[in-house]
């Protein structure tokens, strides 16, 4: 019930939603001279120095290197900004809160979609590391869409429990801070999960980020279509976060604007 | 008469020191804040407040500093839930709290209006149709493409009044809004507020200026420590209020 209450919300004032969403990416740049450039230099800055350290200094033989990180870094940064961004979209947005009446519910599927446009944005850039090694583009990218709405789901979900904690503990963002720090080295993103010992494979199968990590690999990088059972389950995960997060921030939402 | 707003017994409490409303991990771990929810960190802003405002009046609302009074306006907005009693609202409400409607100080104006426009549940082409409108009455139709970081106070008032006015409210309620601007621009918003009240909508306002009270008022509520102290014809609760305030002042 609450959780339809907050869906036919967010329905009804997307066109807020989408402007907000361009405010925030239009704030993100606004007075740098670079401008959206960032967007794409940011990873680039981070592929050199990683394909530095574990192609050449440490010497792991992922072939392709470069395009095989780019293509799980660029999602990971969706996942850990948006989760930033949406654990403290509540206390951001406290003037509005405090004194307009405001569709609150939208706020997370603000942070949540900026990320995704950051991604998509970023994406040419990708595209361009993976024709110069010659990976090419198979059919499979038209699954694209799917692993990037599951992702959608599954950060949304997360968002709507971390916002609505965070307005009354506010070291949560900390918290989490450091969760994303380990949860990144936990996630097969600068190496594959074929190096890790096998006993260690059940650790990285709990966290329903390598899923989607690994969906992104096969339809990008292996041009082979993503294990759709796993990827099920993490959406089935999603849903439920969501359906829970949802109740959580409504049974919550009225007493926010004391909190702010 | 039908009733815009209606208020039953409406208490509401604070948690003492709204400041850090929040805890941190600090408080809930060393000072074991969890288990300690004593009943006695409460303080009440409004106690059994009863009020039925009908459609078309225009309401006063006065009282000292902390008596209440934008808890009241936010309560009456949706903003806060009261913690007992009912609050009940008929139509859609415009308000204006404090002055900028959480205007972003690195948006332009423009981006700004469009914003607290589709906030406040407007469609984007009802925004683009009252544009103008509302950028005229600011008088900012050169700035409205600037950062509103670089608007004066004055400027910044006047279009928050403006977007608040003219979003079509069925239900206006307005903080202190004459305390800001220039003589000239109080002016207007009383012609506006004014032009409100001939067309039966309803208008509450919280207003330190007793003489707008008294004069343009339909009814006074005086709010007093959060309980009402009265509810009448503007001249005998004004008058009421200022015998008390200066005899308060001999006394002290």
């Amino acid at each position: 019930m609450q959780a339809v209450h907050v869906v036919r919300t967010v329905i009804q004032r997307r066109a807020l939603t989408v402007e907000l969403v361009w405010r925030e990416l239009k704030l993100r740049y606004r007075g740098t001279w670079l401008g959206v450039l960032w967007t794409f230099l940011n990873p680039l800055v981070f592929t050199v120095v990683y394909t530095l350290v574990f192609s050449y200094f440490l010497r792991i033989g992922i072939p392709k290197f470069p395009a095989f990180l780019l293509t799980g870094l660029l999602p990971w940064r969706w996942f850990s900004e948006s989760i930033m961004d949406g654990t403290s979209c509540l206390v951001n947005y406290a003037t509005f809160l405090r004194n307009a009446v405001f569709p609150v519910q939208v706020l997370p599927v603000i942070s949540v979609g900026t990320g995704m446009m950051n991604y998509i944005f970023s994406l040419p850039v990708l595209f361009i590391l993976l024709a110069v090694y010659e990976v090419p583009l198979k059919w499979t990218v038209l699954a694209l869409p799917l692993v990037m709405a599951v992702q959608f789901l599954l950060i949304l979900g997360i968002v709507y429990f971390t916002a609505t904690f965070d307005v009354f503990l506010r070291d949560l963002r900390y918290i989490i801070q450091h969760i994303l720090m380990v949860a990144f080295y936990l996630t097969p993103i600068m190496y594959d999960l074929s190096i890790i010992p096998p006993q260690f494979h059940w650790l990285l199968k709990m966290n329903p980020m390598t899923v989607v990590i690994d969906g992104y690999r096969h339809v990008l990088f292996y041009g082979t279509w993503p294990h759709w059972r796993n990827l099920s389950l993490v959406f089935a995960l999603a849903l439920i976060l969501l359906v829970v997060g949802t109740i959580v921030f409504e049974r919550n939402r009225e007493t926010f604007a004391e909190y702010l | 008469m039908r009733e815009a707003i209606v208020l039953e017994h409406v208490t509401k409490r604070f948690k003492r020191y709204q400041t850090s409303g929040y805890t941190t991990l600090k408080d809930l771990l060393v000072r074991g804040e969890w288990l300690r929810r004593r009943p006695g960190q409460y303080v009440e802003a409004l106690h059994d407040v009863s009020l039925r405002v009908p459609e078309g009046m225009a309401l006063g609302v006065i009282g000292p500093n902390g008596s209440g009074k934008s808890t009241l306006l936010r309560l009456i907005a949706g903003i806060y839930r009261p913690t007992s009693g009912r609050v009940i609202v008929h139509g859609r409400v415009s308000a204006l709290l404090s002055l900028g409607l959480g205007f972003h100080p690195d948006l332009s104006g423009r981006e700004n209006v469009i914003i607290g426009g589709l906030a406040m549940g407007l469609s984007k082409q009802e925004i683009k149709r009252k544009f103008d409108e509302i950028v005229q009455f600011a008088e900012l139709e050169e700035f409205i493409d600037a950062p509103v970081r670089t608007y004066s106070s004055g400027m910044y008032a006047r279009l928050a009044f403006s977007v608040a006015v003219n979003v079509d409210p069925d239900i206006l309620l307005l903080d202190e809004v004459l305390a800001v601007g220039d003589a000239q621009f109080v002016e207007k918003s009383k012609a506006r507020m004014e032009e409100f009240k001939k067309m039966g909508k309803t208008i509450i306002l919280v207003t330190h200026n007793l003489a707008v009270v008294k004069s343009w008022c339909h009814q006074v509520l005086w709010l007093d420590q959060g309980k009402m102290r009265a509810l009448g014809e503007p001249g005998d609760t004004v008058d009421c209020y200022l015998r008390e305030v200066a005899q308060s002042h001999k006394l002290a």
